[in-house]
């Protein structure tokens, strides 16, 4: 107990300190605001009460509904001294402050001024509304997404010289078949319209190899986890965002199941076989690669479509033959040929905003 | 400063996911093979090729009861030229044989690439008079200079086997010829002859490469009529060794080792000695390969163990005179489960050890073991030379039921040439190549 309390003070001091410090700064804050409309509402020092407003808007960001108060008289003043333009970006910047604001037209400030009018058609325009149509502004897709995806693929293998165990066999010609994923990831806008993406997922490749005397599948099965950076691209008056994407993803095989048959020559003793390779298989792989996507936001949700391709840097196969599944090897007449696994394949997915950015983006 | 926060705690995410997600990779011990290949081959011999890779000796299917081609391999295992033994002429001397009654049984690779092919041809239609025959082939199978023949006996029967222990591994006739190169080069022969009351062995030696006259001969009686010839090989003294049959009363048989010294004249006899282990003999062994090993011939094979003969276990020979046949024999009882047969079919001295190759049958196996079983191990066994001490053990495959007939030192590689059944299919055979690391 006596260990505890030395420990512990010192970080109670701090937060106190810490609470009474945001505390001074929003009450000084709020007398400032209170100095700016005084100037501007009983001494109509206009210019005086926009300066003071303007070095607020850097200085009191903590609180969101005072920080709308100051850039709402400070959007009045100039629309009041005719700075028309001024005025706009103010109004914007209302909305970088709060997605969701709304600008009231019986607001007390404004609802006895001639630009009155002025301020609320800006909004409109900027907002949207029945008169104004859709809009001039757009949310962005948010700073922090999670989401969920599903791909389709096809192994693409770098094959070496397929090695032959029965010379009646002509070479065994390998190709790759559908596979899937289903993954989850997150995002993360490290700077707007840049993105890190983490993720992880189940994998699962296909391949067949086939000759006269012999068909061969595997299905192999990863936990595939990627990251990458993600590059958004916002094109004006368009709802759908393009952008590309690298990746880097560590893949850990599960599971190599193979399914193996020997054909013809009334071989009526050898059924149709399955065996694990896994110990036969590299158990990581590392691959890199890269894609386009396309996204569209719905609400909090953004839909994507995205296609990209992944180079696997190093053989699934062990580099020598291992030999060890000596009934594939001595009944089937079956070994492996040296390949790496690659693919290509189309993602479809979705994603939650979880958090936006601070200052809430506008396009236009 | 947020920024950079997030930054850190993205990373430190991701270095503890993949970290934690790393799996150590398992190290499976595997049998130090580094090739294997398999052919529609029903191989009952192979010999080195002085032009590198194998020759192997082939029948044309599992149930002949003749060896059909030669084919050779190369170094890398590929398949050579065939040449068909059926094509070579079917006379010799004057007398045209019947291709159903020409038996070629073994062959000699000579070092200008040629081969020697021998066998026993039946004159059916005049008292089924027994011949050996000698054919010499190019590579391609093309006859070089006219086959010639040497008279056995007449009434010659061409016996097919009887079943039991006594049944040819391969599925060919115990009529037999089996040669060796003198190192003069002349071909030495040992030609198995059989009567319906007797049986015996004709040694010949033929100049190769001039006159086709045997200019020295010898005869060994067999006791029995279906007594075997099992081996002849040459040392590079000019020492031959010839293994056969004695039989015994009953179904039995011993193994003698005949002993000669070839001169240009005639085969002098050196002595002959049986196969005993700690002064008893032993009885029904199956020898399978006798070969010189720098300092004296081995011969390798099986024997029914001590106190339950059902069962077989290998024994090394090695000795420098047939008379000496059992003075270093070691006799590995105790490979394997006690019920297992354990058969050696060929061995070799590799980096000062002697290797043997077996095969660890199943407890249901039977004479001849081999012989439809598709679950035995194949396994190699270490022992130490010249001591025979017993070394490692170590199995190759593991439950496919693969035999090895030769095994080869080729380009510091072991090239081991074998059978097996493949498919799973006991009916059928196949032949493999496997090469050690």
């Amino acid at each position: 107990m006596r260990q505890v309390i030395p420990r512990t003070l010192p970080l109670l001091l701090a937060a106190i300190l810490t609470v009474t410090a945001r505390a001074q700064d929003a009450t000084s804050c709020e007398q400032a605001y209170g100095r700016a409309y005084t100037l501007y509402d009983q001494d109509g020092r206009l210019n005086e009460a926009w300066t003071l407003l303007d070095s607020l808007c850097s200085e009191c960001r903590k609180d969101k509904d005072q920080l709308q108060r100051i850039v709402f008289l400070k959007a009045v003043i100039e629309a009041r001294n005719d700075s028309i333009k001024a005025m706009r970006r103010s109004v914007e910047q209302l909305f970088r402050n709060d997605r969701g604001y709304v600008l009231k037209p019986y607001d007390p400030i404004i609802v006895g001024l001639p630009v009155k009018e002025e301020i609320f058609t800006t909004y409109e325009q900027l907002s949207g509304s029945r008169g104004a149509g859709p809009g001039q502004l757009r949310k962005d897709h948010g700073q922090w997404r999670v989401g969920l995806h599903f791909e389709g693929h096809r192994s693409d293998l770098d094959l070496e010289d397929p090695p032959r165990v029965f010379e009646a066999d002509a070479p065994p010609k390998y190709k790759g078949t559908l596979g899937w994923e289903a993954g989850a990831h997150a995002e993360w806008d490290m700077v707007p319209n840049l993105a890190l993406r983490i993720g992880a997922g189940w994998s699962e490749w296909n391949l067949e190899a086939s000759s006269n005397g012999v068909r061969y599948g595997e299905k192999l099965t990863f936990i595939p986890l990627g990251l990458g950076v993600k590059k958004m691209f916002w094109i004006k008056d368009c709802s759908w965002v393009p952008y590309i994407l690298g990746e880097g993803s560590y893949m850990l095989l599960r599971n190599a199941t193979a399914d193996i048959e020997r054909t013809g020559d009334g071989l009526r003793f050898l059924a149709p076989k399955s065996v694990e390779r896994a110990s036969e298989r590299k158990t990581e792989q590392i691959a890199v690669g890269g894609g386009l996507g396309v996204g569209y936001k719905v609400g909090h949700v953004v839909l994507f479509v995205e296609g990209h391709y992944r180079y696997a840097l190093d053989r699934i196969t062990k580099d020598e033959p291992t030999y060890t599944e000596s009934e594939l090897l001595t009944n089937y007449y079956w070994v492996d040929g040296k390949f790496s696994l690659s693919g290509g394949g189309v993602a479809i997915g979705l994603q939650y905003v979880l958090r936006y950015h601070p200052n809430n983006r506008i396009f236009k | 400063m947020k920024g950079a926060r997030y930054s850190t705690f993205a990373l430190v995410c991701c270095t503890l996911f993949f970290g934690a997600c790393r799996k150590n990779d398992p190290q499976e011990e595997a049998p130090p093979i580094s090739s294997y290949r398999t052919y529609e081959l029903v191989c009952a011999a192979v010999k080195a090729d002085p032009w590198g890779g194998q020759i192997l000796l082939c029948k044309g299917s599992p149930v002949d009861r003749r060896t059909s081609f030669l084919q050779l391999m190369s170094a890398e295992g590929d398949l050579g030229p065939r040449i068909d033994l059926d094509v070579l002429p079917r006379t010799a001397e004057n007398i045209t044989f019947q291709q159903s009654e020409l038996l070629y049984t073994d062959f000699a690779p000579l070092s200008d690439g040629s081969i020697l092919v021998v066998g026993i041809g039946r004159q059916v239609e005049q008292e089924d008079r027994l011949h050996v025959i000698v054919h010499r082939v190019g590579r391609d199978g093309a006859p070089i200079g006219a086959p010639f023949r040497r008279y056995l006996t007449a009434g010659g029967s061409v016996h097919v086997n009887i079943d039991g222990a006594t049944k040819d591994l391969d599925g060919l006739p115990r009529l037999r010829a089996l040669c060796d190169l003198h190192p003069s080069g002349d071909l030495l022969l040992a030609a198995r002859w059989e009567t319906a009351s007797a049986a015996g062995i004709r040694l010949f030696r033929f100049a190769i490469g001039g006159s086709t006259g045997a200019f020295a001969q010898a005869d060994i009686v067999l006791t029995a009529p279906d007594d075997r010839l099992h081996a002849l090989t040459c040392a590079p003294n000019g020492r031959v060794v010839v293994v056969t049959d004695a039989g015994l009363p009953g179904t039995s048989h011993t193994i003698t080792a005949h002993g000669y010294q070839v001169s240009s004249t005639d085969w002098i006899g050196e002595g002959t000695g049986s196969l005993q282990d700690q002064g008893q003999t032993i009885i029904n062994a199956e020898p399978q390969q006798m070969f010189w090993a720098g300092d004296s011939f081995v011969l390798v094979g099986t024997r029914p163990n001590t106190g339950d003969a059902s069962v077989s276990k290998p024994f090394v020979a090695r000795f420098g005179t047939a008379t000496d046949i059992s003075g270093e024999i070691r006799v590995l009882s105790g490979l394997s489960a006690s019920d297992r047969t354990v058969a050696c079919y060929c061995a070799a001295v590799v980096n000062g050890q002697m290797e043997l190759l077996t095969q660890a049958h199943e407890s249901s196996a039977l004479p001849p073991f081999f012989d439809g079983d598709i679950t035995s191990d194949l396994e190699t066994v270490a022992l130490g030379w010249p001591g025979l001490s017993l070394g490692t053990t170590s199995t190759l495959v593991s439950g496919q039921g693969l035999r090895a007939i030769g095994l080869f030192v080729q380009n510091g590689e072991r090239v081991l040439i074998g059978s097996q059944h493949p498919y799973l299919n006991a009916g059928f055979i196949h032949t493999f190549r496997l090469v050690l690391e």
